[in-house]
């Protein structure tokens, strides 16, 4: 999919800005962002929906020319699985296969994909969250796009269905699936190939996550068991160590540790004079530390593509 | 053109519309308004006047064609709003189908199913009337027919209202509005005969015109044979202007210019708006 100078504005509000961006097939690239950040309009622009300035082309087919066309390589998931409530799965996956011009064949297999099949008579409106989520991914996937777009997936839904949804995103990744997912704040980040930051409508950031992870100075959160006579001595050891902001709660002391030395923290406080009964480490994830820097307005123009 | 894509949104929203208990309601409400529960009780009692089919024919036409407007205008000013608001429009647009064939689908499961309620109102009472043993079934059908063009016009009004709606709540209040808007100014004569006054027939006649109620309620005056004991003062001056011979033909196409308008509004204004 290439994206070449998209702009989309609505009145004086600039929505997109000259948005330039090409993924390659089997690439998943991660979309972060604020709320009014562009990444719902920019996955609007790619269906075609929307009218934009600017040429977007998914598999050589202009999305403004063909749209039709350009619609048969895409499976989208709606934010907020916006689907009919009084409609059963069922329902949804033959009005689906009959909007793809195509035949009901695919159904049973998509909807075994997603462990539907079995629930395939129950109204849209008795179905969990995650269920809704898994409904919309089999539909999605009705057609075998190339192209898999996926709208804030899993703003709604439990541990639970998060965990089944990375389950089936690396299968589909597996696959050679062509992705893009937008989020303001999942755990999505390790599944992706490329992650792009969105701000007003313009690209802040872009890189592989590791490389965007390396740019940034990621803290990590450290939990440390100890006795309560202990706690001034470990605190004064791992400041030495570098670690800061210390807050302790019964027999639990927190601190704050810069990820990049936090192997180090913990490898010194073993050998310290001190017994530690148990220690746990809470990693920073690269859409959180983005979105916080973006809140903070400290995250300039750092894309090397931009 | 994705004729199954098109024929998927037609028959879901002719399902989903005809479900709504709105719909059923209206149906029961047409039926007993052109029953006629009064003159039923008469019948059975074998003391029908003999001017019952008249009198019949034209309360349904004063007392019906106001209401009609009502079943359409809010099902339809809603309709592509409400999909907007949930998401599903995204959802429907994201496969391959263009806006306009989503258009297309919509407007025809809609027009589809209001039709259905008024023919099976009207149509169902209409049995029943024939059953008492009045012959004149033609009159009948015809103001169902003339009905369901009214009903028509009103839905691609109601379309063009939901289209630049940005809430369903507003769409509603518009259609409403709109509703009452005709409705009263569907007593249109003190203004006629001023307007024909200060202007002129030809003047009088287009204030006439662009009150799609007072039209078809016109059409239906010369199309169901109601006689010119049922002439409006915009009856009057549509044969005065056009002549015996051609105010029928011209009053039908006055309402078919109605629905092809709105509807063609309707349908270009979706093409070239950001649909979701």
């Amino acid at each position: 999919m290439s994206i070449e100078n998209v702009e989309k504005r609505y009145g004086k509000f600039t929505a997109l800005y000259k948005m330039n961006l090409e993924i390659k097939t089997g690439e998943h690239l991660l979309i972060l962002g604020p709320n009014g950040a562009g990444k719902t309009t920019l996955i609007k622009a790619i269906m075609g929906i929307l009218n934009f300035k600017g040429t977007i082309k998914i598999d050589g087919i202009d999305v403004n020319k063909d749209p039709r066309g350009a619609k048969k390589v895409i499976g989208y998931v709606p934010q907020n699985y916006a689907f009919y409530e009084s409609l059963t799965i069922y329902d949804h996956a033959v009005l689906t296969t009959r909007l793809k011009n195509l035949g009901t064949a695919q159904i049973e297999e998509k909807l075994r994909l997603v462990n539907l099949w079995d629930a395939r008579t129950r109204r849209v409106r008795a179905c969990s969250d995650g269920m809704k989520q898994r409904l919309g991914i089999a539909l999605a996937l009705i057609g075998n796009p190339k192209l898999l777009l996926l709208d804030e997936p899993t703003s709604n839904v439990d541990l639970r269905g998060q965990l089944e949804f990375q389950r089936l995103l690396r299968a589909l990744l597996k696959q050679g699936k062509t992705m893009v997912t937008t989020s303001h704040l999942t755990g999505l980040g390790e599944l992706a190939t490329e992650v792009m930051v969105l701000d007003r409508g313009r690209i802040v950031v872009r890189g592989s996550p590791e490389e965007l992870m390396s740019r940034l100075s990621v803290n990590d959160t450290l939990f440390m068991r100890v006795r309560e006579p202990d706690v001034p001595g470990v605190t004064k050891l791992a400041t030495e160590l570098g670690a800061f902001d210390f807050e302790a709660d019964g027999e639990w002391l927190r601190a704050t540790v810069p990820s990049k030395i936090k192997l180090g923290v913990v490898k010194g406080l073993m050998n310290g004079p001190y017994t530690l009964s148990d220690i746990l480490i809470e990693r920073s994830e690269i859409e959180s530390e983005y979105v916080k820097l973006l809140q903070a307005g400290s995250v300039g123009s750092r894309d090397p593509g931009n | 053109m994705n004729a199954l894509g098109v024929w998927g949104i037609l028959t879901f929203t002719y399902k989903e519309a005809i479900r709504t208990k709105w719909v059923l309601t209206f149906g029961i409400i047409f039926f007993l308004l052109a029953v006629d529960i009064p003159d039923l009780y008469l019948s059975a009692a074998g003391n029908l006047p003999p001017e019952y089919l008249a009198g019949n024919l034209s309360d349904l036409l004063s007392v019906t064609f106001p209401l009609i407007p009502l079943l359409a205008l809010p099902m339809g000013a809603v309709s592509i709003v409400d999909e907007r608001e949930s998401g599903t429009l995204q959802y429907l647009l994201s496969n391959p189908v263009t806006k306009g064939e989503f258009f297309l689908g919509r407007a025809v499961g809609l027009l589809l199913a209001t039709t259905t309620v008024i023919i099976i109102g009207f149509g169902a009472a209409s049995v029943v009337v024939f059953t008492t043993g009045i012959s004149n079934y033609f009159s009948v059908v015809m103001i169902m027919a003339f009905a369901a063009m009214l009903n028509a016009v009103m839905l691609g009004i109601a379309l063009i209202i939901s289209e630049f709606s940005k809430r369903k709540a507003t769409a509603m209040g518009i259609g409403i509005m709109v509703w009452f808007l005709f409705a009263v100014v569907s007593s249109l004569d003190q203004l006629v005969i001023s307007v024909n006054l200060r202007a002129g027939p030809v003047a009088a006649l287009t204030i006439v015109l662009l009150d799609p109620i007072e039209t078809a309620r016109e059409l239906t005056v010369y199309g169901a044979g109601l006689g010119q004991g049922q002439y409006s003062v915009g009856n009057l001056v549509a044969l005065h202007v056009w002549g015996n011979a051609n105010t029928y033909p011209y009053t039908f196409l006055s309402v078919m210019v109605w629905i092809v308008v709105t509807f063609a509004i309707g349908f270009f204004v979706f093409r070239h708006q950001d649909a979701a």
